[in-house]
């Protein structure tokens, strides 16, 4: 896959260039670069040499690396199971998937097709394997295999390949050609012992890979959904309106399919594909499986709507819409209406009772679409003596906190703070008593007297966790004249005496 | 719809002639705001302690599902105005419900995070908190409202910026409050020292500032030890039947965790009766100072 440097191609051949080993070579060239001649690695002042005309630009590998994983969530239109494959490839599994796009003739134009319109060249190889995949989509002429081929004649249609089709470093096919081993065919026909013995195990694993006497997997970049269902339309979306429609539609048929099969979905993902190549994914998440579309539809719109307040751009629309459950759980159905009878009837079935309404994760769920999963948060109390450690944010939809958790703190007594700076801070102190204590101090320009203190609290630093040691903190309540409380401590600063700094208040 | 009509027939009129129609209005006015008061007073009102001084200047306790406003007096008092309206969501909240704190951004950077020690040595349970981080005023009342309209459990707000927050802001969060059937608290941190000066359409509006504690004495010439905390409370609005006209005293209270409730500070009057000793000791003392 060559990517095109510019959207609006020049007339002259271009290519991009980068720095390797203190010189500039050519990296990346477009097709008319190619016909020319030039190869990438090739330095620049031959290739200038060569075609005074040639263009540069300085590769980006930032936003290469951009461009190539859009591409790769732009592939999974085609299959869930979308992997990378060096970098200049991607290997997608179409197994059981090209009848739905009218056979693997009919996929293959259709991904060179859809790349085109992006201004991206491509070659697609379909093949019974990856490494055939592979070597057909750089090297053969006839790039797609029948989908009931024999393994048995795979050796002789791969024999007139170069050894490069296998998929090797240039330094090995370097030392192939100097052996006079050229084809794949002169590799095949020869004993296998003597190859390993020269050139490693790895060329004769490759060997097996492309013959299908070893299994080569992909290693797909998104894991496959548990369940999964999609629109696909002629012409791109472009209302949100309707675009809510299709996916409450879509939230029906993936609660159907789920309630099928006993689960109910803990994630959801909505992707959905634009016409001009962009991809957004959506990503919502619940406290609670959901079984039903109307929740799922909420937080989708939730997520939406905070979306287009960053400027979400429908462009000219988007074709495929695609909702997949990729976390779900086990769940009972919804046994509400049949309770609701026998209500009616006189009987009773004790239902176990939540810890917690259902409205409370239903909220946490709305909250967190709308303004992420880290802002609606829990606190955890956690066994540690350091006060920053001592609680810590957890995200409110991995749901409460255990029971029964650390409680090292005695109840009803002052001695910790209700508001805990972030960081603490600095702290100007103007008359040292000699008990330590500031008879005034200056925090955040505001002069405070204090009339009443209680300390020091030494506290140490976990020396054990962090690697370099921290130094020991004394912590003083002190009360001012207006009877403000503050949580301030005293640190020992190499050769520089002591600084304070005030770190939480009391009600 | 059909109150509205009769509102705008009630205005055509009185541009016609002023006087003669404003009990009118009035009425009109009083029947849409009749709804949402029988809920109200269905509901009755929270006593915030026993024989509290402050309950009764709230006529008998602070209404179950309305909208409550807390002002810092001061700007360095905003850790007292949020403890203070934890308290109330506390005292509001059934026990064990779950308590939703929203906060603006803002108001971290400016008083630090709720921490979980504190807070349960304040006597609340730390794992009943669920904390909501809003980036802007107006994000954070909005989630303030979700919360309080789904009655999933009681609202706690805390924004530091006033601006967005008007009457229709407040009316929003009231009538969500009295829909959810639990209460809202909001916290105004920036309004410290105009708590009398904005309207709104909470029923009640307290202005809490952090008093001294009862320190304990200095021995040894070492400063005295702060005591529990404590909160100096006025009250400039109370809406609803029994309410006392605000005074300006200011009411010293106290949290008490073993309790769950509210403490005078100083208690006004001693106990006319005690529950540790017999009704007639009162008389008996007497008797026997006279022997004496």
């Amino acid at each position: 896959m060559r990517a095109a440097a510019t959207p609006k191609a020049p007339d002259e051949p271009l290519a991009t260039i980068a720095r390797l080993k203190g010189a500039w070579r050519l990296a990346g060239l477009d097709a008319r670069a190619g016909a020319l001649g030039l190869r990438s690695g090739m330095g620049l002042a031959d290739a200038r040499a060569m075609h005074p005309g040639l263009l540069v630009a300085e590769a980006d590998a930032v936003a290469e690396a951009a461009l190539y994983d859009q591409l790769l969530a732009w592939c999974r239109r085609f299959t869930p199971l979308a992997a990378a494959d060096g970098p200049d490839g991607m290997a997608l599994d179409v197994t059981g998937v090209a009848h739905l796009f009218g056979g693997e003739a009919a996929l293959a134009a259709d991904v060179v097709a859809r790349l085109a319109r992006q201004g991206i060249g491509a070659r697609v190889g379909i093949g019974p394997n990856p490494a055939v995949a592979w070597a057909l989509a750089r090297f053969a002429r006839q790039p797609i295999l029948p989908p009931a081929i024999e393994m048995t004649r795979l050796p002789g249609m791969f024999a007139d390949f170069p050894v490069a089709a296998l998929n090797i470093s240039d330094d090995l096919a370097a030392d192939l050609a100097r052996a006079g081993l050229r084809r794949i065919g002169d590799l095949s026909l020869r004993p296998r012992a003597p190859l390993t013995a020269r050139f490693g195990a790895d060329l004769l694993d490759r060997l097996d890979h492309l013959f299908g006497q070893a299994r080569s997997p992909i290693s797909p970049r998104f894991a496959a959904p548990d369940f999964s269902v999609e629109r696909r339309f002629a012409d791109g979306l472009t209302r949100e309106d309707a675009l809510l429609t299709h996916v409450g539609a879509l939230a029906r048929e993936l609660c159907a399919l789920m309630i099928r099969h006993g689960q109910g979905a803990r994630s959801l993902t909505l992707t959905l594909f634009r016409v001009d190549g962009a991809v957004r994914l959506l990503e919502v998440a619940a406290s609670q499986a959901m079984s039903a579309p109307g929740p799922m539809l909420r937080l989708v719109r939730e997520k939406l709507a905070r979306l287009n307040e960053g400027g979400f751009e429908t462009g000219y629309g988007f074709d495929v819409l695609r909702l997949e459950a990729t976390q779900t759980a086990p769940q009972k159905p919804d046994q509400g209406a049949l309770a609701g009878d026998a209500g009616r009837h006189g009987a009773m079935i004790a239902a176990p009772s939540p810890a917690e309404p259902p409205s409370v994760s239903a909220v946490i769920d709305r909250l967190s679409a709308r303004l992420g999963a880290m802002r609606v948060t829990r606190l955890h109390l956690q066994d540690s003596h350091q006060p920053e450690r001592a609680a810590r944010h957890a995200a409110a939809l991995a749901g409460a906190p255990p029971a029964g958790g650390p409680r090292p703190w005695p109840e009803a007594a002052w001695e910790r703070p209700v508001r805990l700076l972030a960081r603490p801070e600095p702290v100007e102190t103007l008359a040292l008593l000699p008990d330590g204590l500031p008879q005034q101090f200056r925090w955040r320009r505001v002069l405070h007297r204090v009339i009443a203190a209680d300390g020091p609290e030494r506290i140490l630093s976990d020396w054990w966790k962090s690697p370099a040691p921290g130094m020991a903190r004394d912590y003083f309540r002190a009360e001012d004249e207006a009877g403000q409380r503050f949580w301030l401590f005293r640190q020992q600063q190499a050769g520089a005496g002591a600084t304070w700094f005030m770190h939480g208040f009391f009600p | 719809m059909e109150h509205i009509t009769n509102l705008k027939k009630n205005i055509a009129m009185i541009i016609a002639d002023k006087t003669e129609h404003i009990p009118l209005l009035r009425a009109a006015i009083a029947k849409i705001e009749a709804a949402g008061a029988a809920r109200g007073a269905e509901a009755g009102r929270v006593a915030l302690g026993r024989h509290l001084a402050l309950d009764r200047a709230l006529g008998g306790g602070l209404p179950r599902h309305g909208l409550c406003e807390i002002v810092p007096a001061s700007a360095g008092d905003n850790a007292a105005a949020s403890a203070f309206g934890l308290a109330l969501a506390l005292l509001l909240g059934a026990p064990g419900a779950v308590l939703f704190w929203v906060y603006e951004d803002f108001a971290v950077s400016e008083a630090g995070l709720p921490y979980g020690p504190g807070l349960w040595q304040m006597g609340f349970d730390p794992a009943r908190l669920v904390l909501v981080a809003a980036p802007r005023a107006l994000a954070a009342l909005n989630a303030l409202e979700e919360v309080a309209r789904a009655g999933a459990g009681v609202a706690l707000g805390e924004i530091c910026q006033r601006r967005g927050y008007d009457l229709a802001a407040s009316r929003r969060l009231k009538l969500a409050a009295e829909e959810g059937g639990r209460g809202c608290v909001l916290v105004l941190a920036a309004a410290s020292g105009t708590g009398p000066d904005f309207a709104s359409a909470a029923a009640t509006r307290l202005e809490v500032a952090s008093a001294m504690s009862a320190p304990l004495a200095p021995v040894h010439g070492r400063l005295a030890i702060p005591g529990p905390a404590r909160f100096s409370v006025r009250v400039l609005k109370a809406r609803g039947e029994g309410a006392c006209a605000p005074p300006e005293a200011s009411h010293i209270v106290a949290f008490d965790p073993s309790l769950g409730c509210l403490v005078d500070a100083f208690p006004v009057a001693p106990p006319a009766h005690s529950q540790n000793r017999p009704r007639g000791a009162a008389d008996a003392g007497g008797r026997y100072a006279k022997s004496a």
